[in-house]
């Protein structure tokens, strides 16, 4: 019994390492009939990378001399669909600022903004997560807050909003008619990001 | 022990700065902040993405409008008078005919015009009054028209006023009386009657400037200007107006005006038309505030200089996009003017912009020559004398700083005049047309076509000149009503909200006490009952940027194919985005960022490359309601759409709205001239015959230009 047993086992052992073997010569065949190898492939995604923090840097080059004001990097970042912190943010403007000149050089925007898209530093909020910080705020779990409920939070704690920031933030998010902020279904619209 | 009370007041200092909420709460408010600002942040990007689509697209048609008229220039200097062509548009230069004051006063008069008993709008009584121009802006915010005997008694009156005022208004103001600035209107009435509501009407104790551009784009051009006049007739000394680049006849023939006028005046709209050019060429150029804030619609020059501007004859540029004739006929009548060809002559007549030696260092900007800054040198030395005095004349020299200079010349009378002439004009298209910019320099402005651009530099070394502290202008939207550039220096102020689209910017006015410290209030005049929400807005303006966007890209259908062909050597009908990004920059020349663009122009691509036939197939603009057999027509058609109308407004001389087949016929030949394009006479026989024609063999100017408008199909917003 134990024989046959094991005999089983190793032939379900024996046709999936065949499987992979299989697998991994097809992708083998794959790479060296399209002269993609790894390499070529890192290449390839790099430069699709730094062409798009390229495209996103230019939009705020008034100049046209591969500057941008230092003050615009943060929006920079954030459209390239990273999340940083304000404080992540600092860090990163410390690296590239000129010598606080109040200006950021393409040039040395472009390796750290690359490293960060790379290495995933900044990664975005999963829905879920979203959702549960405003049930957090909204302890009776109602599905929704009132707008100055909310205001107060932004207001005073973690990396607390301006009042101006408040107040778009109030008009970007309150339902009209309920004065509420029903924050399930904002979650659904305002997570979709086009692709740039 | 002993600091029982010290400890426990400390640890209560302690829990004051703990905060009162839980860690977690804490957490989640970090996290909901920072998705909050990416979400905003990239709002921002696409605002300003397609706030850039629509700036392009406006400088484009400024700098097509300032290429018309400069190749009627062209027109004008090189046909002989017998050209039929020429024949068609010499009446728009004949602006300084040799008519007297008293002749056009008989003309613009107003008495036989009966006010019939069936008008329902406001009555005025003369002289003007604060009730009666209050009742007029009643009037007005119901939509009520105002009768022609009263337009053109206001408009007499006001021109009868504006004849006394110097060319430069200085104006004080005091503990007591603060004054209110109001940047561009562009016929937007809701703007101008928010302003009155938020910061009250004109009077003695509120003096208000208003920095040109009243009329063009929007639709109650002649209203703004009306209630304008109306409070200037009231409070002269307290209701400034400085003239803008749009207060000039020929720019609006293409922006608005001149069918806004003759819409809603058929009979009389003719005669209001030429009062208002006069007004327009004697609106004051410039305010300065307690001698220190000069406020101005365009800008300055590295040339500009306030007394050579308060000793011009500003009435005698009627047009400020070409210089005054006499400047032509010193230029035409020498000899040397063959010599250097008809290019020549060109390149002098579209100079309306201060030439620099500093290199632009701008590559990204659409770069229309108007002009080819180099000058033959092989020519002799007396002939090299006479250039340089010609350059000197148009402006180009950089070391001409004031009028002083001229009498070191020793040419003769006539010559001298036409000298300053020339000097004069260039100063005051600078002030009405120019731009800053970041870097230091003044270079010509070869986006809109006229003025410079200048630097902040410029803006040191002239305010220091004049002993001034601020530079307060208009001319460019502005997101959000109000700019600060040149270290502070230079304040840009615009009053039109929603200027591009509904949502697109807002508006703003500036208050000055006598610390000449400018407060700004902003204001969005919505039309729909309540504000919309940041993405609301953002994409609402979005998807009107990208209509006109594709509108573009439709009329270059042509070009743009054979563009992307030239990546496509194997005819694949694909290429790869870069490869599309670039050629689509080559054809249309509006300095985008076409790959950021892509995702929202291109719905698919396939492993990265775009179908391009496919896609223009699929640009989905609806084909014109008329059958046309030649479809090359059409396009021309399509992409020359305002300077076609520009023209035949021009040629509909008696303003009536409507053209002879011939003139049609004519138009076709000239739009071709300028063009440089061959278009067959059968062709526009054949599009003369799809046509209907009014029982007298004439063509209603709006109706064709409706039949030929384009409608994007994928605009269901």
């Amino acid at each position: 019994m134990a024989e046959a047993g094991e005999t089983a086992g190793q032939s379900e052992f024996l046709y999936w390492f065949k499987i992979c073997l299989v697998f991994v010569i097809t992708i083998h065949l794959f790479f060296s009939i399209y002269k993609l190898d790894e390499y070529s492939l890192f290449v390839l995604w790099l430069s699709e990378i730094q062409r798009k923090i390229r495209a996103a840097f230019h939009v705020f080059d008034h100049k046209a001399d591969n500057t941008v004001d230092v003050r615009e990097v943060s929006t920079i970042i954030y459209s390239l669909g990273c999340f940083p912190t304000k404080a992540d943010i600092h860090r990163f403007v410390d690296e590239v600022e000129e010598d606080n000149m109040g200006y950021v050089h393409l040039d040395k925007f472009l390796p750290v903004m690359t490293k960060v898209i790379m290495e995933n530093k900044f990664p975005p909020i999963p829905e879920e997560h979203l959702r549960q910080a405003f049930e957090v705020l909204d302890k009776d779990r109602r599905g929704y807050m009132e707008p100055q409920e909310l205001a107060k939070y932004m207001k005073s704690e973690g990396e607390a909003f301006s009042q101006e920031e408040t107040n778009e933030m109030l008009t970007a998010l309150v339902d009209e008619k309920k004065n509420l902020i029903c924050y399930k279904e904002l979650i659904n619209q305002l997570t979709i990001d086009p692709d740039t | 022990m002993g600091c029982g009370m010290g400890k426990s007041s400390l640890q209560e200092k302690k829990c004051s700065r703990v905060s009162i909420y839980s860690v977690p709460a804490i957490r989640a408010a970090l996290l909901i902040q920072r998705w909050y600002r990416q979400y905003v942040a990239r709002l921002e990007m696409r605002r300003r993405c397609t706030w850039n689509i629509f700036q392009s697209i406006e400088y484009a048609g400024e700098q097509d409008q300032i290429k018309l008229y400069s190749f009627f220039g062209f027109l004008m200097d090189h046909f002989t008078p017998a050209s039929s062509e020429r024949n068609l548009i010499s009446h728009i230069f004949h602006e300084n005919e040799i008519c007297r004051d008293t002749e056009w006063e008989r003309y613009f008069c107003y008495k036989d015009i009966e006010v019939p008993d069936s008008y329902t709008g406001p009555h005025l009584t003369f002289p003007m009054t604060f009730c009666g121009v209050s009742k007029l802006v009643e009037a007005f915010k119901h939509k009520q028209q105002l009768h022609a005997r009263y337009v053109l008694q206001i408009l007499g009156e006001t021109w009868r006023l504006l004849r006394i005022l110097p060319n430069i208004n200085y104006v004080s103001v005091s503990q007591t009386k603060e004054i209110t600035i109001c940047g561009d209107l562009h016929g937007q009435l809701e703007d101008l009657l928010l302003i009155f509501y938020k910061n009250g009407l004109p009077s003695s104790e509120k003096p208000y400037i208003f920095n040109g551009d009243f009329v063009d784009r929007g639709k109650s051009s002649l209203e703004i200007l009306l209630i304008l006049f109306g409070f200037l007739l009231v409070y002269p000394n307290d209701l400034h107006l400085n003239r803008g680049n749009h207060e000039d006849h020929i720019v609006n023939l293409r922006y608005g005006f001149t069918k806004e006028i003759l819409g809603k005046y058929r009979v009389h709209g003719k005669k209001i038309l030429k009062l208002l050019q006069k007004i327009f060429s004697w609106l004051p150029l410039a305010t300065v505030i307690n001698d220190k804030v000069l406020v101005v619609h365009g800008g300055i020059s590295n040339s500009t200089d306030l007394c050579v501007v308060s000793r011009v004859d500003r009435h005698r540029y009627v047009s400020v996009l070409r210089p005054p004739k006499t400047v032509h006929q010193t230029l035409n009548g020498n000899k040397n003017e063959d010599d250097n060809g008809p290019a020549e002559g060109r390149r002098r007549v579209r100079s309306l912009t201060n030439h620099s030696s500093t290199l632009p260092q701008r590559n990204n900007l659409p770069r229309r020559s108007l002009q080819n800054p180099s000058i033959s040198h092989q020519l002799s030395s007396s002939v090299e004398d006479e250039l340089k005095r010609r350059r000197r004349l148009a402006g180009f020299d950089q070391t001409y700083k004031n009028g002083n200079e001229l009498d070191s010349d020793s040419d003769p009378d006539f010559a001298e005049a036409s000298k300053a002439n020339g000097h004069d004009w260039k100063q005051i298209v600078n002030l009405l047309w120019s731009d800053p910019m970041p870097q230091n320099g003044c270079i010509s402005n070869e986006v809109r076509g006229g003025g410079c651009y200048w630097g902040p530099d410029v803006t040191e070394e002239v305010l220091g000149r004049h002993n001034l502290q601020l530079l307060i202008r208009s001319h460019e939207c502005k997101q959000d009503g109000y700019e600060f550039c040149h270290n502070r220096r230079v304040l840009t102020i615009f009053s039109a909200s929603n200027y591009y689209e509904v949502g697109s910017n807002r508006g703003a006015y500036i208050r000055m006490g006598a610390d000449l410290v400018p407060h700004l209030i902003q204001y969005q005049a919505s039309r729909t009952c309540r504000e919309l929400t940041l993405r609301q807005s953002v994409g609402w303006t979005e998807r009107s940027a990208l209509r006109a966007l594709r509108e573009q890209l439709f009329v270059h259908k042509s070009d743009l194919i054979r563009a992307y062909q030239e990546f496509d050597p194997h005819q694949t009908g694909k290429i790869s985005m870069r490869h599309w990004a670039s050629a689509t920059e080559s054809v249309l020349k509006l300095g985008l960022p076409w790959r950021v663009l892509r995702s929202q122009l291109v719905s698919r691509t396939h492993y990265g490359m775009v179908d391009y036939q496919q896609w223009i197939k699929e640009l989905s603009i609806t084909e014109p309601k008329l059958e046309v057999s030649d479809t090359s027509i059409l396009e021309t058609m399509y992409k020359n759409h305002s300077n076609l109308e520009t023209i035949f407004r021009i040629i509909d001389t008696d303003h009536s709205g409507l053209i002879s087949l011939e003139e049609f016929r004519q138009t076709w030949k000239l739009l071709s001239s300028h063009l440089k394009m061959e278009i067959s006479d059968k062709a526009i026989a054949d599009l003369a015959h799809s046509i209907d024609f009014n029982k007298d063999g004439s063509i209603d100017i709006n109706e064709f230009m409706e039949a030929f408008r384009l409608v994007d199909l994928s605009a269901h917003s």
